[in-house]
This record gives structure tokens, sequence and C-alpha cells, in this order.
């Protein structure tokens, strides 16, 4: 999948479970999950879920650990893929 | 199954901390009794019957995580007096639970920075981090692993709207949980009458109701989703306790009216 699109889905997925509604107008690869987009840390493990149910991939427990940001999870789908 | 080692340090840490809390319990115990019973005036109600049940419920010795519903800031120190006295807790120190204050709560309060470590607190910086928390997750699991008794709330804050919100459940009793072989799960609902919504301490004078179920989380999932699986578990089996708290209270509500209460 292109980069972009790529980008533009994990957007969609992240959307609903970001605080930061404001934030999310304006997200960039560098944005953070837990501070930018305030997404509590038990919705950064539905959005991880999430990911493994619409990319039909496997994300290890030490590979979620290191989501912490769009880029990050982007590059991660990415590598998976 | 987690990797619930600490390193040396940090496990004599917490040694240490159980120990000085063993030595103030009495002095301190009474004081927090003294508080809540006659400062606060607070009573739960069928309080032997309360107290009864958590002796038998706590007999098999099995690691226990306490999950309640959260609407006060003192939600957990109420239920430690609630279901246990402070004699029974010299000879069962094990039973005294181990909590996780907000440290935002009484960050500059050296005297409750003091007492809250005295009484098997462990802070939590709720803005610290994937890292911090996982870290205080990892102590958790290894105190339960132990036999320690842990509290924590499934909700994470006090609910906002006074009644359980099953989606914004925390997956970090899942995981504990999950870490621990043959960890028991005690739901436990406690609400005083006149609490409409959350709030720092009860009302003053408030009668308690306090209701508890035990059970042993099943899950076939593995890592993340077994997590979610058992916190929501978990969250589903306290969101009917409070269902069937308010279908009694509805209930009795109309009887009262007609003067016909038994």
């Amino acid at each position: 999948m292109e980069q972009q699109a790529l980008l533009n889905k994990v957007i969609d997925i992240v959307s609903p479970f970001a605080k930061n509604k404001e934030a999310l107008k304006s997200v960039t690869p560098a944005s953070s999950f837990l501070k930018d987009l305030q997404v509590s840390s038990s919705r950064l493990v539905d959005i991880i879920l999430a990911f493994e149910d619409k990319f039909g991939i496997e994300i290890s427990d030490e590979d979620a650990g290191k989501v912490d940001t769009i880029g990050a999870a982007v590059a991660l789908i990415q590598a998976k893929q | 199954m987690e990797d619930n080692t600490l390193s040396r340090g940090q496990a004599f840490a917490l040694r240490f901390q159980q120990f000085l809390g063993r030595i103030f319990l009495l002095p301190l115990g009474y004081v927090v009794y003294g508080l809540l019973r006659f400062r606060g005036g607070y009573k739960i109600e069928n309080h032997r019957e309360v107290r009864r049940q958590f002796r038998e419920l706590s007999k098999s010795g099995r690691p226990l995580l306490i999950c309640p519903n959260h609407l006060t800031m003192i939600d957990s120190v109420i239920i430690m007096w609630a279901i246990g006295s402070i004699p029974f807790y010299l000879s069962n120190y094990r039973l005294l639970s181990w909590n996780i204050p907000a440290i935002e709560n009484y960050r500059n309060k050296i005297v409750w920075r003091v007492v809250t470590y005295l009484s098997k607190c462990i802070a939590i910086n709720r803005a610290g981090g994937v890292e911090h928390i996982e870290g205080i997750l990892t102590k958790l699991s290894y105190l339960l692993g132990k036999g320690e008794v842990v509290t924590i709330f499934p909700e994470g804050t006090r609910s906002r709207t006074g009644q359980i919100d099953v989606a914004s459940v925390t997956y970090g009793m899942g995981r504990m949980v999950q870490s621990v072989p043959n960890c028991d799960v005690l739901c436990v609902y406690l609400r005083g009458h006149g609490q409409d919504s959350y709030s720092t301490y009860p009302k003053k004078g408030e009668v308690i109701h306090l209701e508890m179920e035990l059970f042993t989380p099943q899950t076939k999932l593995t890592g993340l989703r077994a997590h979610r699986e058992i916190s929501i578990q978990t969250i589903t089996r306290l969101k009917q306790m409070e269902e069937r708290y308010f279908a009694k209270l509805n209930a009795a509500v109309p009887s009262v009216q007609n003067g016909s209460s038994s």
C-alpha cells in the first residue's frame, strides 16, 4: 500500500480513540498517540488490535510497546505486510 | 505469561515498605478508622456480614486482585475498612491490599506521601508514560505472585457519570491477572446511598452499600487480546452488580412510599 494511503488508513483507525480532536486535524507522522492525540494506554491497545484485524498482521507485545507515534505505526505495518 | 521479575533493589524496597507498614499498622489504622467513623460518620451496610464474607472468600490463599467501581477518592480506604478489622489485618497482613493512588492528588503533601507509603501504596503518575505504568504493573504482578492482595480500579479513574462506563475500561488489570497463575478477581461494588455522582469524599454520615463477587477469569486468547478479554469480563460483572443495586433500590422505593417496607 502506498505510504500516504496507509497513513490515511491509520488516521481513520486512530480517530475514534483520540481525545484531542483538534490535534487530529493537523496530524503528522511525528504525532504522539499519548501526548498529542491524548489516546489512553488502554485505547492504544485497542488501536494495535485494530491494526492487526484491518491489515491482517500480527504485532508482538514487544513491537506494540514501540508504537508511540503515527509514523512508528505506519512503519511497523509496512514492515509486517 | 508475563515477566514479573523485579531487580533485587526493587524487591527489597517493596519488602522494606511492607515491613514499615506492618509496624505502623496499629497507630495508623486507628487514626484512619477514627477519621472514617467519627469525622466522616460513615457506616457500612451489613458490616459484620461483609467482613464474614471476605474472611470466607480470602481463605483459599490464591492470588487475589480486588476490582472495585470508583466514585470517591477514598474508595480503596473504605473497602479496606469495610472488609477487615485492624486486628484481622494484624494477623493477616497480606490481606491488607496494595493500592496505586494517583500522585497528582498528593504530590506536594508530605504527610500524605508518608501515610500512603506506610499503607501499602505505590504512587502512579497517570501522565507518566507507558514505561512508568508498565513498571508499576510489574511491581503489582510481582506482589500478587507473592500472595499479596492488590486493588486496581478497572475504570482507571472515578466515574464522571456516577455509573460504570463499560467502554472506559482499562486493560492493566487484565495484564496482571494473565501474569499470575490462578489469580482470582474480587469484584467489589460500593456506593453510598446518597452518592449521585463522583466526588472527593462520600457525603458526611453516609451509609455505604458494599457487595462482593469472586470469580476466576477465563480466556483462550493470549497477549493483548487476553488482557482486553479479562478486563471486559471484570467490568461487565461490575456493571451487572450495579444494575442489580439500582433494580433493588427502585423496587424498594414504591414499597417504602406505600409504607409497606419490610
